[in-house]
């Protein structure tokens, strides 16, 4: 059969000041019709850079293409002029964009931009539709997408609409001419667990339906065998292993494959997880939330055209830390994770209830230093957590100087603290932007733990991460916890990883907990169908696991979830 | 509908801006040492004839008192009396506005006609020969004050080359022209004397071109930083990848977004404009409102001072209103009051 992408020997480079630099090293790979392919890969594999070439999207300069074939539908894609290939672009191929925030023109209205895409692509073939065609294809596509309202969403303005539903209007985009081969960036990855979960099954059966052939990238193993049937696994800009997706995740031949394999976060009860085995008898409440709520009052001025509601942060919030617990937080954006990390902190007065610290009430000695030295906050990203015009060492030391250590002990100290996460001394004299994602967390680790705090709170610590640095960063505080016997709050929107860190979890919706309790019962028989709904969401990579989710129907799940807004 | 909140609401703060002006300038009017009386009259005046003028100009009265009093007549456009001219502060500035206006309107206009699609071609073109003609240009623009640039065009286009006029608005021999509104270009038009509008045009353009270098300046510089920022937004690759073609994709989908921070700028411009207008009008004896400005503040004639300065004021809000509309019609965020 002949394939209808075929990339032959792709060599990419980027030529900045004077330097070339390779980011694709030969790469090859065939997509038959119908196939639905996956480029799997961490930071820097290249994965982006593969499709941007193909879609014609690759800066250029400071990007060329020194060697090498694209064929598409049999035709040379690269030796092509720019407007042929522009119309081939969201015709013959289209692609859905990752990220629902910035890939819609914010200043357009939906409807606008959608009658582009259409007119784009009328004028080079030559058959024009009148208006009302335009506006009816317009409309049919919105419902494609399993949009409700298309009049609305129409004539709305993408800021007037949810994360989902930008992102069914970017696939409804890709899907306007009818192209023959769809490309998905991270495909949801955006999204939080349960929209990503409809996103995925909307694409799944958009490709059946509409016969497409389906490439994307991603680096969610989870989502991959969800939705593919062939896997090629990209690292350092090669493919180093490609097959069919059970062989891929049954018996993976390349070491990367199998490491990457090994370091994805399991739904399932890892034997051997430090933490999550350590039985935990003490009674002592470090955090106690007592009946806590924190409403976050809209603006009410008159001359406001759009009044908003109030947002309940926190309602009525009942929820204990103990002293050495790793309590897991979880939620979906907007569910009052960060709320509640905050209030520990004291950065949110409570308006009504309130939040003991260690016996005492936090807002009685938030304000003191002493109260600073015992919690501190790991943010989630370290490129705008550290700041950008300080050495490390100088980061470390702000903290000591802060609790006014002796000046002449400050050298020392700093160093053992870069021990302490496993970064080399030499590390002092070097700013943030000389190190990587992983070793900058490792560094705001280092400086929360500087004045020995009991308690860290860690705001997705991992979550701007590559999975393997995750696994590694995580592997971290497992010791340093013990180590120091430290109390973490851990939030995340990551169920599995938080299936083999913590000990307790609360699951967070709308500012409540709609259930806590030991991780164990938690994952291993939710009480609450939320719980249930949102477990049934998360990409998995085993059969093992798919069998330990709840079981749930999908209809009775959407549901769940849209009484839970 | 959601355009009118929007205009109600701009609208609604610029009063209290104004309010807020004119308590800045009646305070340090008051505090400005000398008895402004005493220097009208002179030193020979007897004491006796010093009291009546404060009795007659309120100046005997408490401030607060004097402050209320002024307001009221400026709702009636009455801005008390010209020491000097002894004649009502407002008749004197609504004879000078409309050259001022004329030429920084044309300013304003010379600005975006030339700064936006010169800062777009940079961006689009970054380290193109437009982007380092530009960018020279700017530099010079923004650092070489506005009346050195003033005294070279004279030099250069009235002296050594002798292609147009350095002083005034008008030629003497058709000094007698009066129009309704005052603005020499549209009175000239309506009364179809086009030798008076190309004689007025002519003594535009080198005080327009003086006072318009730094905004260009500025203006290109904006404008090309805002087109590069948004051409490596996610929204400009999609519509490539979409197939959009190039110049749908620059000049719909990233002239837009672009323009926002450009007219923003411009709008804050206004004031520098202003205050560069005081020198180059004063190279040019261009009959405006900041010679009027320059002459009554060496004599510290306050009424007219104060006119001058609620007048420029005014011109400030209002050119930052207009901004402001034009900005929530291109943003619909902003005109909406969504997150950006």
């Amino acid at each position: 059969m002949e394939p209808l992408l075929a990339i032959d020997d792709l060599t990419v480079g980027f030529r900045q000041y004077g330097r070339e630099n390779d980011v694709l090293h030969g790469v090859s790979l065939r997509v038959d019709p119908g196939q639905r392919v996956a480029i799997v890969g961490e930071t820097g594999s290249g994965k982006s850079v593969t499709l941007k070439t193909v879609m014609g999207t690759l800066p250029r300069p400071p990007g060329y293409i020194r060697s090498g074939q694209i064929r598409f539908d049999g035709r040379d894609v690269h030796s092509m002029s720019a407007r042929e290939r522009r119309r081939l672009a969201g015709g013959a191929y289209s692609m859905v964009f990752q990220d629902p925030a910035t890939a819609l023109n914010p200043v357009y209205r939906i409807g606008d931009q959608l009658i582009d895409i259409l007119r784009a692509h009328e004028r080079r073939s030559g058959n024009r539709r009148s208006r009302s065609e335009t506006k009816e294809r317009a409309f049919e596509i919105l419902r494609e997408v399993q949009l409700t309202e298309v009049e609305r969403v129409f004539r709305s303005y993408p800021f007037q609409l949810s994360g989902g539903m930008r992102q069914r209007v970017l696939i409804g985009m890709a899907l306007l001419n009818r192209p023959k081969l769809l490309f998905a960036d991270e495909p949801g990855t955006a999204l939080d667990v349960s929209t990503q979960d409809e996103i995925l099954h909307l694409l799944n059966d958009l490709v059946d339906h509409e016969g497409l052939t389906f490439v994307m990238i991603t680096h969610n193993l989870g989502v991959v065998r969800m939705t593919a049937d062939y896997v090629y696994v990209m690292r350092n800009g090669r493919i180093v292993e490609d097959g069919p997706v059970t062989q891929i995740f049954e018996a993976p031949s390349h070491e990367y494959t199998r490491n990457l394999l090994r370091v994805v976060p399991r739904l399932t009860k890892r034997p051997g997880a430090p933490l999550a085995q350590e039985p935990r008898q003490s009674s002592d409440n470090l955090v106690d939330f007592q009946k806590y709520t924190k409403i976050f009052a809209a603006s009410r001025s008159p001359l406001r055209s759009n009044r908003k509601a109030d947002v309940r942060g926190a309602d009525n919030v009942n929820l204990v830390v103990r002293r050495g617990d790793v309590m897991g937080l979880a939620g979906e954006s907007g569910s009052g994770k960060t709320t509640l990390a905050r209030s520990v902190l004291g950065l949110y007065a409570p308006t009504s209830g309130q939040v003991m610290y260690d016996g005492r009430s936090v807002e009685d000695q938030y304000r003191s230093l002493a109260f600073k030295r015992r919690v501190q906050m790991v943010y989630q990203n370290p490129g705008t957590s550290l700041n950008p015009r300080r050495t490390v060492g100088q980061i470390l030391q702000l903290p000591l100087r802060i609790h006014s250590l002796p000046k002449e002990q400050l050298p020392d100290r700093v160093g053992k603290m870069l021990e302490q996460v496993e970064l080399p001394r030499g590390y002092v004299n070097k700013y943030p932007h000389e190190l990587s994602g992983g070793q900058k967390q490792r560094v705001a680790i280092a400086r929360s733990l500087a004045l020995q705090p009991d308690l860290l709170i860690l705001d997705e610590p991992t979550s701007a991460l590559d999975v393997s640095v995750q696994e590694r960063i995580i592997a971290l505080l497992e010791r340093l916890k013990q180590e120091y016997a430290l109390t973490y709050l851990f939030i995340s929107h990551d169920l599995a990883l938080m299936r083999n860190f913590t000990n307790r979890v609360a699951i967070m919706s709308r500012g409540r907990i709609v259930e806590q309790g030991e991780t164990d019962d938690v994952f291993d028989a939710p009480k609450h169908d939320y719980t249930r709904a949102l477990l049934s969401c998360v990409p998995v990579i085993s059969a093992e696991e798919e069998a330990a989710k709840p079981a749930i129907d999908r209809a009775k799940r959407q549901q769940i979830l849209l009484q839970m807004e | 509908m959601e355009f009118g909140r929007f205009f109600v609401r701009r609208l609604f703060w610029s009063i209290f801006v104004l309010i807020g002006l004119s308590i800045v300038i009646f305070v340090i009017a008051r505090v400005v040492p000398g008895d402004p009386a005493r220097i009208a009259l002179g030193p020979v005046a007897t004491a006796e004839q010093v009291a009546d003028l404060r009795a007659e100009m309120g100046l005997d009265k408490p401030p607060v008192t004097q402050y209320l009093t002024y307001i009221a007549g400026l709702t009636r456009g009455d801005m008390g009396m010209s020491l000097l001219s002894r004649r009502s502060v407002s008749r004197d500035i609504f004879e000078v506005l409309p050259a001022t206006v004329e030429l920084v309107l044309f300013t304003m206009l010379l600005t975006v006609v030339v700064a936006l699609p010169i800062g777009v071609v940079s961006g689009r073109f970054k380290d193109g020969v437009v982007d380092n003609l530009g960018r020279m240009y700017a530099l010079i623009g923004v650092v070489m004050p506005s009346f050195l640039i003033a005294l070279l065009l004279q030099l250069v286009a009235g002296y050594w080359v002798q292609v147009l006029p350095v002083n005034g608005r008008i030629d003497a021999t058709l000094a007698e022209f009066q129009g309704a509104t005052g603005l020499l270009l549209v009175d000239s038009i309506v009364a179809g004397r086009f030798d008076i509008f190309s004689d007025a045009l002519r003594h535009l353009i080198l005080p327009v071109l003086a006072l318009s270098a730094a905004s260009i300046g500025q203006i290109t510089r904006i404008t090309r930083s805002s087109v590069i920022d948004v051409s490596r937004k996610d929204y400009i690759e999609a519509a490539r990848a979409f197939g959009l073609s190039e110049a749908r994709v620059l000049f719909k989908y990233m002239l837009r977004p672009a323009s926002i921070p450009a007219l923003t700028i411009l709008g804050l411009e206004a004031a520098s404009l202003i205050a560069n207008a005081f020198v180059v009008e004063m190279v040019f004896s261009w009959p405006g409102v900041a010679s009027y400005g320059v002459r009554t503040i060496l004599q510290k004639d306050f009424n007219a001072v104060m006119g001058v300065v609620i007048i420029s004021g005014l011109f400030f809000l209002v050119a930052n209103l207009v901004i402001d509309i034009l900005v929530g019609f291109i943003d619909p965020r902003i005109r909406m009051g969504g997150r950006r």
